[in-house]
């Protein structure tokens, strides 16, 4: 059959794969031994996640005294990892909901592996403020559940409680969304299995699909259902982590600007790590056809927007700050930027003002090398951005008296490497034995920007 | 009742379309069609009506939006109803972001779940009709031959027109055996453990309940013990009492005997005290002794037992000095005794100071005497000096 290929729309999906090419590439990782490369970043990830494991064992046994927090700095490394993690999981959600509600059939290529990456990253948040209360057997008294101190009931009031309505609520839909999105893929894998464990295994989990049209209808459906549901609750959960601060009166925190600043941010950070783990991906496991510098582009131009957005939240503190003619309010901001935290603040604004500015030009957003230095250094700043916001604010707080420097502890590094272990062990795991890459729903934009409609060969 | 079914491949989303409008449009009827992806267009083809499950899950989310603001509302204004900085107990804007998030929960968990149950899906579950390729890269349509006048022929000639891959008939004939553990999936289980459930979660809030009085127990056991209460009479034994009587020389736990006929000497007694002790303690004896001192006898007594301590210096008459001849002639219990006891002015401290503590008073007692001894040999010459006897002058 002669193709014609449309000269506005490029395919999505180069190499002019059949179906039966695209199921046998994607299962490529899962269907040929571990290499030692992916043995070796195991090891590494599993030795960071074991560092960790230390770091919070020793932390619970011994107690948050070991941390380097003091009277006026109580939030700090911790929180700051939590709101960073969590921001890290909303490009995820904004992949797999957000763009399918704006039909960027692009996103078929790297929406599974951003929706792990959300359940993944919203695992390693969790972990920072159960440790946080310092007696995490207790964190179920977080759930309003009938007991036996009266009952005593939580605080529905506080921005705490939303927090974690917020986080499960986006956990369990994340992971319900998710698992939807993998039955047929996993339904694919079961019937390529060649052995008899591998295909039980994949029997059970695909839950009997059969690819009837019927149940596509009816997935379709609540596909979009989801996405509809998703795409509000993901802005709510990055708003409520920021009401966390703003709901509270420290200088620097109580701001109105905070929700969407926090939202853009997540959005922003989030987009930096899949362009990092998605560069890593398409060149270890080979889906350079599938991650196409078409797919780079369209992330790299969303950095650019949501940076410019976050861009704009910095300006806009600083303009509110001259402008309130609130003394308090103003010395703030100068003190984020010449105070004795001056350096973080400038990273911050290096990495998330500055780097990203390099993706207007297409010779960048074309040099993979080059995307990949800007979304490390845009991860770097955005973990910074919460640190500046969330420590510098605290170390100037009322009173000149009470004022107090902050530095983590040893034990606090070694946590947040062991979350990185954490989101690292998992991703490696994911990426060796379920598929990368969505293939039923790639099959279905393989026809895209040819003359033929569909997937139609 | 078995049925046969004819099942038509095709390699290309256009061709299965086509096919399954034209088989439609002539009138066969479909039983369902397979596919690798969801191929946009094919429920129109089939005939299929739109799914439902959006109502589900507006009424799930509905649900999950109205319980929670209910809960939110009971448990803050009724069940407990706590001041928190003065806000209303009905604070219902701040009740919205909770509510948003089981109204999206409730929502989307709700709807999969339906999906799954509307679909057949459910963990474990064979696929009905294994058509390997349709997984992968082939479309089938599979048709149902629901009368003999089903001419295979004129369906191959229809489908053939569509780029037809491959045909088979097959004929399905209902599964007989059934799975281990399928007794789990019944209704009649369900509906036996619903209602059940129902029931006793009724009878919980419909039968009368008392509070003044206890609980009925399940299985007293635990509390009502069968063993005979200790002081209750008791015909098993020729006293005629539960209780026995403990076996000679039987010592209470925590109990220093006091028996100097059965104990021996005294210094016996304080070496078979040394002797419970763990090596720990023992290194910490002298320190422990002169603690205890310090803490009890100290006060009246001073540090060298001078009897210059801090009260006697407030006026309370001072106690002699724990190194005059007559202290020196006590033996090690006489001095216990006047701690348990008390002597003149000196008060007893049996009850402040544990008997185990007394004998290490007095064995500090002891020491503060030797040291005093000690200096006063060093200072005393032989040809009878002038150094006071009363060793004012303080040998450290």
């Amino acid at each position: 059959m002669a193709e014609r290929y449309s000269i506005l729309r490029r395919p999505l999906i180069a190499g002019n794969k059949s179906f039966d090419e695209v199921t046998r590439d994607v299962c490529a990782p899962l269907e040929s031994k571990s290499t030692s490369a992916w043995w070796m970043t195991f090891a590494a990830a599993l030795a960071m996640l074991s560092v960790g494991a230390v770091a919070v064992g020793y932390q619970l046994k011994t107690g948050i005294g070991t941390w380097g927090l003091n009277n006026t700095v109580g939030w700090a490394f911790d929180i700051t990892n939590f709101v960073f993690w969590i921001g890290i999981g909303h490009a995820g959600t904004l992949i797999s909901a957000i763009l399918f509600l704006f039909n960027q059939k692009w996103r078929t290529s790297v929406n599974r592996s951003a929706e792990a990456m959300t359940l993944f990253a919203v695992m390693c948040a969790g972990i920072f403020p159960i440790i946080h209360m310092g007696r995490p057997w207790l964190a179920f008294w977080v759930i309003p559940y009938p007991n036996m101190r009266g009952p005593l009931w939580v605080n529905f009031r506080s921005p705490l409680v939303w927090d974690v309505f917020a986080i499960s609520t986006y956990f369990i839909v994340s992971l319900v969304f998710w698992y939807v999105g993998l039955i047929p893929d996993l339904a694919t894998i079961r019937d390529r299995a060649t052995s008899k464990i591998k295909r039980a295994i994949t029997g059970f989990f695909s839950f009997g699909w059969d690819g009837s049209n019927k149940t596509w209808l009816r997935y379709e459906t609540i596909y979009l259902l989801l996405a509809g549901l998703a795409t509000p609750l993901v802005v709510s959960v990055h708003t409520i982590v920021s009401w966390d601060f703003a709901t509270s009166v420290i200088p620097g925190w109580h701001t109105t600007i905070l929700p969407p600043y926090f939202v853009a941010g997540a959005v922003f950070s989030g987009f930096a790590m899949v362009l990092t783990l998605m560069l890593i991906v398409r060149k270890v496991l080979h889906f350079e056809d599938y991650i196409t510098l078409h797919h780079i582009g369209a992330m790299s131009k969303i950095i650019i927007a949501t940076g410019g957005i976050v861009a704009l939240a910095y300006a806009t503190e600083f303009f509110v700050a001259i402008y309130s003619g609130n003394d308090y309010e103003r010395f703030t901001f100068v003190n984020r930027a010449l105070g004795p935290y001056a350096w973080a603040y400038w990273i911050m604004v290096g990495c998330n003002v500055g780097v990203p500015q390099f993706l207007w030009s297409k010779k960048v957003r074309s040099n993979v090398a080059l995307v990949f230095a800007i979304s490390l250094l845009i991860n770097v700043g955005m973990w910074f951005e919460r640190f500046v916001i969330i420590t510098i604010s605290l170390t100037r707080d009322y009173l000149p008296a009470s004022w107090a420097d902050y530095s983590p502890t040893s034990v606090e590094i070694a946590t947040l490497v062991g979350s990185f272990g954490l989101f690292l062990t998992l991703f490696l795991l994911f990426a060796r034995f379920l598929p990368m890459i969505a293939i039923g729903e790639v099959k279905g934009v393989l026809g895209y920007g040819k003359q033929t409609e569909g997937g139609q060969r | 009742m078995s049925r046969r079914l004819l099942s038509a491949w095709f390699g290309g989303e256009r061709d299965i379309l086509a096919a399954t409008r034209a088989t439609r449009e002539a009138g066969y009827q479909i039983l369902d069609v397979y596919t690798p992806y969801a191929v946009h267009g094919l429920d129109n083809a089939a005939g299929l009506r739109p799914s439902r499950l959006p109502w589900v899950c507006f009424a799930l989310g509905l649900t999950g939006a109205v319980a929670k603001l209910w809960y939110q509302i009971w448990t803050s204004a009724t069940s407990w109803a706590l001041n928190v900085g003065g806000k209303p107990f009905k604070s219902v804007p701040a009740f919205v972001p909770v509510t948003f998030e089981m109204m999206v929960l409730f929502a989307a968990v709700g709807t999969v779940v339906a999906f799954f149950i509307v679909s057949g899906l459910r963990p474990g579950r064979k696929p009905r009709h294994v058509y390997d390729r349709t997984t992968n890269d082939l479309f089938a349509l599979v048709l149902v031959q629901h009368d003999a006048g089903f001419d295979i022929a004129a369906v191959r000639d229809l489908l053939s027109r569509h780029n037809l891959v491959r045909l088979e008939e097959r004929i399905e004939v209902p599964e007989v055996k059934t799975a281990p553990g399928s007794f789990l999936l019944k209704p009649a289980l369900g509906w036996g453990l619903t209602g059940a459930l129902v029931i006793v979660v009724a009878l919980t809030y419909l039968l009368p309940r008392t509070f003044t009085e206890p609980n009925s127990e399940f299985l007293p056991g635990m509390v009502e013990s069968v063993p005979y209460d200790p002081l209750s009479a008791n015909t098993n034994f020729a006293d005629g009492m539960t209780l026995r009587t403990p076996p000679s020389g039987t010592i209470a736990r925590g109990h220093m005997p006091w028996d100097s006929s059965r104990a021996g000497t005294e210094a016996s007694l304080v070496a078979a005290y040394v002797s419970t002790l763990s090596p720990d303690q023992l290194s910490d004896r002298e320190a422990r002794a002169a603690s205890v001192f310090a803490t009890f006898c100290q006060p009246c007594h001073g540090p060298a037992g001078k009897g210059d301590g801090t009260i006697p210096a407030r006026g309370y008459p001072a106690p002699p000095s724990l190194d005059a001849t007559n202290a020196l002639k006590l033996t090690d219990g006489q001095i216990f005794n006047i701690l348990t006891y008390g002597r003149g002015n000196m008060p007893s401290l049996a009850g402040r100071i544990p008997v185990n503590e007394r004998w290490l008073a007095v064995q500090h007692v002891r020491r503060i005497q030797e040291i005093a001894t000690a200096a006063a040999t060093v200072a005393t010459p032989p040809a009878g000096g002038t150094a006071p006897l009363n060793g004012k002058e303080n040998p450290r």
